[in-house]
C-alpha cells in the first residue's frame, strides 16, 4: 500500500510537471500582450517604447520562456507562485482570499448531491417502476441537461426580482454575517448541486439495482433480514463502489465547476479570478490557479482509488 | 411505465424551452425624435468659448430615449427644483474592475481612473465640450507663444489631503515629480521643470506647447506625498489618500470599493451622501438585476439594449457620447485594395449606418460620417456625408479596379457588437466586397491596435472632448495606434500647427476631420453611448454635463429617497 501510494505521488509530480509546462508555455504563445493590456487607457497620450521595454523588463517578459519558466518552477519550489502583472501583488494572497469562497459554495453544493442524490437513487432503486420512482427519474434527467447558467438567470428572475425572497448577487463570508450569507449563497448553491444530486441519483439507482439482484441479497432476504437492514449493511456498500467514482469527479470539479455560477451571481471566487486573468493575461495568476486544481484532482484521485480498497477488500494495491 | 416517462420528460423538457424563449420583453426601437444638440455654452474664466455645433445633415432622426446632453456646469438648484438633501448612501453597479493599482498614480489606467475620482481629485475637470473648469486649481494662466511655454496654476486654499496634511504647491510638485515614471511618462516628457511661485502657485515649465497639455497635466491625480513616504509604495497602491469628498473604508478586488463622507471636504455642504460603493458586476444581465431588484442606484454600461430595457422598466437612462464605432482599412500596404481611396469611399457608401444604429443602437447610437461627433467642436457641418448609396459604391469600385469586388477580412473588437459585424459584411458583400469575420479576444486584439492588420478593423474608439487628443493619440505619424492607417499629405504638418495653437482651435480642428473625411482613413460607423441607468430619487447625477462620462460630480449627487439594503 506503501509503494503504492508512493507511485502515485511521484506519478503526481510527473503530472504537474506536464501540465505546468502546456499551461505556461500555451499562455505566452497565445496572441496578445499583457503590457498593452495594463497600459491601455482611454485618455493615455501612448506608452513610449521605452516604457514598454521598462515594463516589460520589470516583469521579466523580456527573457526567454525557458528562462521564465525554470524560474517559475524555481520559485513554486520555494512556495512563491509569482506575482500578479497587473496588480503586482503575490498571487497566492489573491488565491488564498479566494479559494475559501470557492469551497464553501462548492463544499455546500457536493454535500448536498451527496445526502439528496444517493438516497434518492437508492429509493429509485428499491421503488423500481413505481410513481416515486418515475417522478426522481425525470427530475435527475432534467437536472442533467439543464444549463446551469440558464438555470440561475431563471432562479433570479423567479426569487430576486419577482419574490423579493433573495439576493441577485455577492457574498457575504458566514462569520461575517451568517444569515446574510446563508441568503446569497441559496441559489448559486442550489445551480451548483443541481448536476450533482441528477448524476449521482442515476448512478445510484443504476448501481443498487445491479446489486439487488444478485445471490447475496436474496439470501439475505430468506434469513429474514429486514429490508433497510438489508439495504444499508448489504446492499449499500457494493453499489457504492461506481458511486465513489462519480462522488470523487464531483469532488474535483468543486473549483473547476464553479466558473459560471460564479460570474452569473458576481461571486469572487478562484473560477471567477481564473477566466479574468485569462482573458487579461495576467500569466502568474492563470499558472498558480492550475497548478493549484491540477494537484487537487490528483490528490482526490488517489483517495478516491485508496477508498476503493476500504470498500472492497478484494481490491488491494501492491 | 418507461413510455411514460419519456413522454413526461419530453412535455416538461419542451415548456421549459418555450419559456425560456419568451423569458423578457422583446424590444423594439423607440420612435420619437433624436435630442437636439445643446448649443455652445458661456466661457469659463479662462477657456476660448466652443462654438455651437449642429447634427450631420445626412442623420435622420432616430429613436432615442436619451434626454440632450446639457452642457451647463454643475449649478445650485433653481427655483422650484427640490433642495439637496444630506444623506444616504449611493451604490453604483458597473463592469468596469479596476485592473491596476488605485492609489499609485504612477500605474492608474483603463478602469481603474473610472473608480478613484470618488476619493482623488485632480486640479481641474473638464465639462462635455472640453471647457476646463476649477477644481483644486482656483484658476490658472497659460504662456503658449514664449520660447519657455508654461501653464500656472493657482491652488485652492484650505484644502486638506484625508491624513490631515495640506494640499499645496509642493504636494503638486511632488506629484507631477513622482509620475514621471510609469504610465504616464510619455507626456510627462513635455515638462521640462516645475516652479514653485509660493504656497499655492505653481509653474509648470514645458519644452514645447501643445494644447493639451493644460488638461491633461491638470487632470493628474493628486495624492498624498506624506502618506507615500510614511507608508510606502506597496500600501499606496492600495489605499488612496486623496482630497476627495469621500475617503476610501474597504477595496476588494472585483468585489467593491467602499467609500464614506470626508467630513473635512474643502467645499463646505459637500459631499451629500453618506458614502458612496462601486459594486463590480461583470455580467450584463447580473448587474441589471441588481439595479432592478434595489441592490444599486445606478449602472454605468455600454449596453444599449440592456440601457433601453431599463428605460421601460421605468429608470432613467442618461446617455452622453462616449466615442465612435468605426472602421480602420488597412490603407498603407500598396498590395490591400484598401490603399485605394475610392475603394475605401465605396465601403463607406455600402454600408447602411441609419439600418444600423436604428436596429443595434436601441435608440441610442446614432449613424456617423464624420470621426467626431456632432457635440464636438470638431464636428464639420460643411461635410457631405456619404450616404448609403450602393450604385454610387459600386461606381467608385470599378474606378478603382475592382468592378467585381474583393476579398478581404474584418477583425472585430471583443467589446464591439458582433451582430453590427454581420450587418457589415452582409452590406459590403452587396457590392462584391466579401469579408471573412474574425473575433480575436482582447490580448490579440491590442497587438493589432498597436501593430499593423490587413483588411478591415472594426473597433469603438473613445472619443476625447478636445479632439486634438484623439488625432494625436489615433491619428499620427509616426503611429502609436493602427500601423496600418494612411494618412493624407499634408496631415501630420497640420496636425502639428494645430496641436500648437494655445487652446484647441476649432478651425484647425475642423480642418482635420474634413482630411480625414476627404481620404477616408477611417470608417466612421456610429457614434456609440456609454449608458447610466438612474433609479427614481437620486439627483443630480450629471454624467452629460462632464467628461470623461465615468466621472459624475459625485460630491454633488444626492438622494431624494433612500433604499433600505
Amino acid at each position: 500500500m506503501i509503494t503504492y501510494i508512493i507511485r502515485r505521488l511521484l506519478l503526481a509530480v510527473v503530472i504537474l510537471f506536464l501540465v505546468t509546462v502546456m499551461v505556461f508555455f500555451g499562455m505566452r504563445l497565445l496572441p496578445g500582450d499583457p503590457i498593452l493590456l495594463l497600459v491601455t487607457s482611454v485618455e493615455a497620450e501612448g506608452l513610449s517604447i521605452e516604457a514598454y521595454e521598462k515594463l516589460r523588463k520589470e516583469h521579466g517578459l523580456d527573457r526567454p520562456m525557458v528562462v521564465q519558466y525554470i524560474d517559475w518552477l524555481g520559485g513554486v519550489v520555494q512556495g512563491d507562485l509569482g506575482n500578479s502583472i497587473l496588480r503586482r501583488t503575490p498571487v497566492i494572497d489573491e488565491i488564498m482570499q479566494r479559494i475559501p469562497i470557492t469551497l464553501h459554495l462548492g463544499a455546500t453544493a457536493y454535500i448536498i448531491g451527496l445526502l439528496v442524490g444517493i438516497p434518492a437513487g437508492t429509493i429509485c432503486a428499491v421503488r423500481r417502476g413505481k410513481l416515486i420512482d418515475t417522478i426522481i427519474t425525470v427530475l435527475a434527467n432534467i437536472g442533467i441537461t439543464v444549463p446551469v447558467f440558464w438555470l440561475g438567470i431563471m432562479l433570479i428572475y423567479l426569487f430576486s426580482l419577482e419574490l423579493g425572497w433573495l439576493p441577485v448577487q455577492g457574498y457575504t463570508s458566514p462569520f461575517v454575517d451568517f444569515w446574510r450569507s446563508t441568503k446569497q449563497i441559496i441559489l448559486p448553491v442550489f445551480c451548483m448541486s443541481v448536476w450533482g444530486v441528477a448524476s449521482l441519483t442515476r448512478q445510484t439507482r443504476s448501481s443498487m439495482l445491479e446489486v439487488m439482484n444478485q445471490d447475496y441479497i436474496r439470501t439475505a432476504r430468506a434469513k429474514g433480514l429486514t429490508e433497510s437492514m438489508i439495504i444499508i449493511k448489504h446492499a449499500m456498500k457494493n453499489g457504492l463502489i461506481p458511486i465513489l467514482t462519480l462522488a470523487g469527479m464531483g469532488l474535483a470539479m468543486i473549483i473547476a465547476g464553479s466558473v459560471i455560477i460564479e460570474m452569473v451571481f458576481n461571486i469572487p471566487g478562484i473560477g471567477r479570478l481564473l477566466i479574468g486573468s485569462i482573458i487579461n493575461k495576467d500569466y502568474p495568476y492563470v499558472e498558480a490557479i492550475v497548478l493549484i486544481i491540477a494537484a487537487t484532482v490528483l490528490l482526490i484521485n488517489l483517495l478516491v482509488d485508496l477508498a476503493y480498497g476500504w470498500l472492497d477488500p478484494r481490491i488491494r494495491y501492491g | 411505465m418507461k413510455k411514460l416517462t419519456s413522454g413526461v420528460f419530453i412535455v416538461i423538457l419542451a415548456v421549459a424551452v418555450l419559456v425560456s424563449a419568451c423569458a423578457g420583453p422583446a424590444t423594439t426601437p423607440v420612435t420619437t425624435p433624436a435630442a437636439t444638440p445643446t448649443p455652445g455654452i458661456t466661457p469659463s474664466p479662462v477657456a476660448t468659448p466652443t462654438p455651437g455645433v449642429t447634427p450631420s445633415p445626412g442623420a435622420t432622426p432616430v429613436a432615442s430615449p436619451r434626454p440632450s446632453p446639457a452642457a451647463t456646469p454643475a449649478a445650485s438648484p433653481k427655483p422650484g427644483e427640490p433642495t439637496p438633501k444630506s444623506g444616504g448612501h449611493w451604490v453604483h453597479v458597473l463592469p468596469h474592475v479596476p485592473g491596476t493599482a488605485l492609489g499609485n498614480t504612477r500605474e492608474a489606467s483603463g478602469p481603474t481612473v473610472m473608480s478613484v475620482h470618488l476619493v482623488l481629485e485632480t486640479m481641474v475637470y473638464l465639462l462635455a465640450d472640453g471647457t476646463m473648469m476649477p477644481r483644486l486649481a482656483t484658476k490658472w494662466e497659460i504662456d503658449s507663444t514664449s520660447a519657455q511655454p508654461s501653464i500656472t496654476f493657482f491652488l485652492r486654499k484650505g484644502v486638506k489631503f484625508h491624513d490631515g496634511t495640506d494640499f499645496n504647491a509642493e504636494a503638486v510638485k511632488w506629484n507631477l515629480e513622482f509620475i514621471r515614471e510609469g504610465v504616464h511618462a510619455a507626456t510627462m516628457v513635455f515638462i521640462r521643470s516645475i516652479d514653485i511661485i509660493d504656497s499655492h502657485t505653481i509653474k509648470v515649465n514645458f519644452t514645447e506647447w501643445l494644447n493639451t497639455l493644460p488638461a491633461t497635466v491638470g487632470r493628474f491625480w493628486m495624492i498624498s506625498p506624506t502618506a507615500f513616504q510614511k507608508n510606502g509604495l506597496e500600501w499606496i497602491r492600495w489605499n488612496m489618500v486623496g482630497t476627495g469628498p469621500f475617503t476610501q473604508v474597504e477595496y476588494r478586488h472585483e468585489v467593491r470599493l467602499v467609500t464614506k463622507k470626508n467630513p473635512n471636504y474643502w467645499d463646505p455642504g459637500l459631499p451629500y451622501l453618506d458614502g458612496v460603493t462601486y459594486l463590480y458586476i461583470t455580467d450584463d444581465m447580473t448587474a441589471q438585476a441588481a439595479l432592478m431588484a434595489g441592490e444599486g442606484d445606478t449602472l454605468h454600461n455600454r449596453n444599449q439594449k440592456l440601457a433601453k430595457e431599463l428605460f421601460d422598466a421605468g429608470f432613467e437612462v442618461q446617455a452622453p457620447f462616449r466615442g465612435i464605432n468605426m472602421l480602420i482599412p488597412s490603407s498603407k500596404d500598396p498590395a490591400e485594395p484598401w490603399s485605394r481611396v475610392q475603394v475605401r469611399q465605396a465601403a463607406e457608401h455600402a454600408i447602411n449606418k441609419e439600418a444600423i444604429g436604428n436596429a443595434f443602437g436601441y435608440g441610442y447610437d446614432i449613424a456617423a460620417y464624420q470621426v467626431a461627433s456632432p457635440f464636438n467642436s470638431a464636428f464639420n457641418k460643411d461635410l457631405k456625408p456619404r450616404t448609403y448609396d450602393l450604385e454610387r459604391a459600386r461606381q467608385l469600385l470599378r474606378e478603382a479596379g475592382f468592378p467585381s469586388g474583393f476579398r478581404t477580412k474584418m477583425i472585430v473588437h471583443p467589446a464591439a457588437d458582433r451582430n453590427i459585424a454581420v450587418a457589415m459584411k452582409e452590406d459590403l458583400a452587396k457590392v462584391g466586397i466579401m469579408v471573412d469575420l474574425e473575433f480575436p479576444e482582447i490580448g490579440a486584439f491590442t497587438r493589432f491596435q498597436r501593430g499593423t492588420h490587413y483588411g478591415l478593423m472594426y473597433t469603438p474608439v473613445t472619443e476625447t472632448v478636445n479632439f486634438q487628443s484623439f488625432f494625436d493619440l489615433y491619428i499620427r505619424e509616426p503611429p502609436n495606434w493602427f500601423h496600418s492607417m494612411a494618412k493624407p499629405a499634408g496631415w501630420q504638418a497640420l496636425l502639428d500647427r494645430s496641436r500648437k495653437t494655445p487652446l484647441p482651435d476649432p478651425v484647425l480642428l475642423q480642418e482635420l476631420s474634413k482630411m480625414v473625411f476627404d481620404f477616408a482613413s477611417v470608417i466612421p460607423i456610429t457614434y456609440a453611448v456609454s449608458s447610466w441607468s438612474i433609479r427614481k430619487g437620486m439627483r443630480n447625477i450629471g454624467i452629460e454635463k462632464v467628461s470623461p462620462v465615468w466621472e459624475p460630480e459625485a460630491r454633488s449627487v444626492w438622494m431624494e429617497t433612500t433604499v433600505r439594503r
